[in-house]
């Protein structure tokens, strides 16, 4: 037992190390069962400078107002010991990273609509929209990138639905 | 001179571990709405929801209960309850999708290999586990230093005020203040860099004073982190491997 344990244990050290290569890293996953090898470039090489905006708006007989999801809250020094708001945040930041590059890879775009990622947001908007009960609406979104938090500025439009009842 | 003994830096290596999985888990509980789905997408969203929250109130409650087991309990009893801590943060570790970071793999790293470090005999386990902490720890630090190194936006020095720029990552004063200041936020960027190269270079040298010097310049980083860029978990979660940097230092050097 105890050199079962002590081997597994120098492995997966092995296998971190080899896996902040990024060349490797997509060989080693195929290994990873678990998902829990970890990736330490944190911020690097090139941090994120801009944030993901998800705007949505209503189609009826006249397009509505573009309206944005809450994803991010203002700086308050309680954030050092408490900030559950950190996984939304990120959870919405990573649901559009995944999602544009999906968006990207796919030959046909239109597979983009079956996407877990596209009918996450979906589900997010819907939530924002109905409250969980209300009658079927058609809707565009698009996730945009912008700069700056004190003078936003809008970068570009990164990714645009179709349009998607809901 | 090293006064740290295994079961000391075991004793502090758990603590900040269920400490940290409390604070994690009361956090992801009380996201005010679970709009978003972390896990795969599903219609159900109020099912989801239930299961969400008891999933990490079971969580937030196991970490507790071990944290009582571990200080008044007998062995087994803490074992046990460490053992389904690790069981349930794995399982929500695997259904969340989304918004994870190197928190939550540090965190989970140490609590799977502490509990397989259960199968062995008690010193030997615990020996095992601060080591192993503590090496995946310096890899974190080498390789964040290393690839910041390597890239020409951190050491051109010029990213540190886009970051804080942002909503996600940000306070926008300390953003414009760091614009205004060019040399200063070089200064930060080179900095952060040093910190965490400083750990491994250190760990390397055969006096535990540089050493600790460097941990605990790491760990003013990550109070900076928290604060200035909300990554308190990072706070609660990296300080955990450090009983197991200094104990493998002193054993490999030998003071």
């Amino acid at each position: 037992m105890q050199y079962l344990v002590i081997t597994t244990l120098a492995i997966f050290t092995i296998a971190s190390v080899f896996f902040q290569v990024k060349r490797l890293q997509r060989r080693l996953s195929r290994f990873d069962k678990l998902g829990i090898l970890p990736n330490y470039s944190f911020f690097a090489p090139k941090p994120l400078m801009n944030d993901f905006r998800v705007v949505y708006k209503t189609i009826a007989e006249t397009d509505g107002e573009w309206t944005e999801i809450p994803m991010y809250k203002p700086f308050r020094f309680m954030r050092l010991c408490w900030n559950p708001f950190k996984y939304y945040n990120k959870g919405m930041i990573d649901t559009c990273n995944f999602l544009v590059s999906e968006f990207n890879a796919l030959e046909n775009k239109k597979f983009i609509q079956v996407s877990a990622h596209y009918l996450n947001i979906l589900i997010t908007i819907s939530a924002c929209l109905n409250k969980g009960s209300g009658d079927p609406q058609k809707i565009r979104f698009a996730i945009i990138s912008s700069e700056g938090a004190e003078t936003l500025k809008i970068k570009n439009v990164v990714f645009a639905s179709y349009h998607q009842i809901i | 001179m090293n006064h740290l003994t295994v079961p000391v830096a075991y004793q502090i290596s758990i603590a900040i571990i269920l400490v940290s999985a409390f604070i994690s888990a009361t956090e992801l509980l009380s996201i005010p709405k679970l709009y978003l789905n972390f896990g795969m997408p599903s219609t159900a969203i109020k099912n989801k929801r239930r299961t969400w929250i008891t999933i990490h109130a079971m969580q937030a409650s196991l970490a507790f209960l071990t944290c009582i087991a571990f200080f008044n309990a007998p062995d087994i009893y803490f074992k046990v309850l460490f053992t389904a801590l690790t069981a349930v943060t794995l399982y929500s570790y695997r259904k969340r999708q989304a918004g994870k970071d190197g928190s939550d793999q540090m965190r989970m790293l140490a609590l799977l290999s502490y509990s397989v470090c259960f199968l062995l005999k008690n010193e030997q386990g615990q020996l095992l586990s601060v080591f192993f902490t503590g090496g995946q720890a310096l890899i974190s630090y080498s390789t964040s230093g290393i690839v910041k190194l390597m890239s020409p936006h951190w050491r051109g020095g010029n990213v540190l005020a886009g970051v804080l720029s942002t909503y996600s990552y940000g306070v926008p004063k300390v953003s414009s203040f760091l614009s205004a200041h060019p040399l200063l936020e070089k200064g930060m960027c080179y900095s952060a860099i040093v910190t965490m190269l400083a750990v491994p270079v250190t760990f390397l040298l055969p006096y535990h004073a540089p050493l600790f010097i460097a941990l605990f310049c790491i760990l003013c980083f990550h109070v900076s982190t928290a604060i200035l860029m909300g990554l308190n978990d990072f706070l609660f979660t990296f300080p955990l491997a450090y009983p197991g940097i200094i104990l493998l230092h002193g054993v490999i050097f030998g003071i």
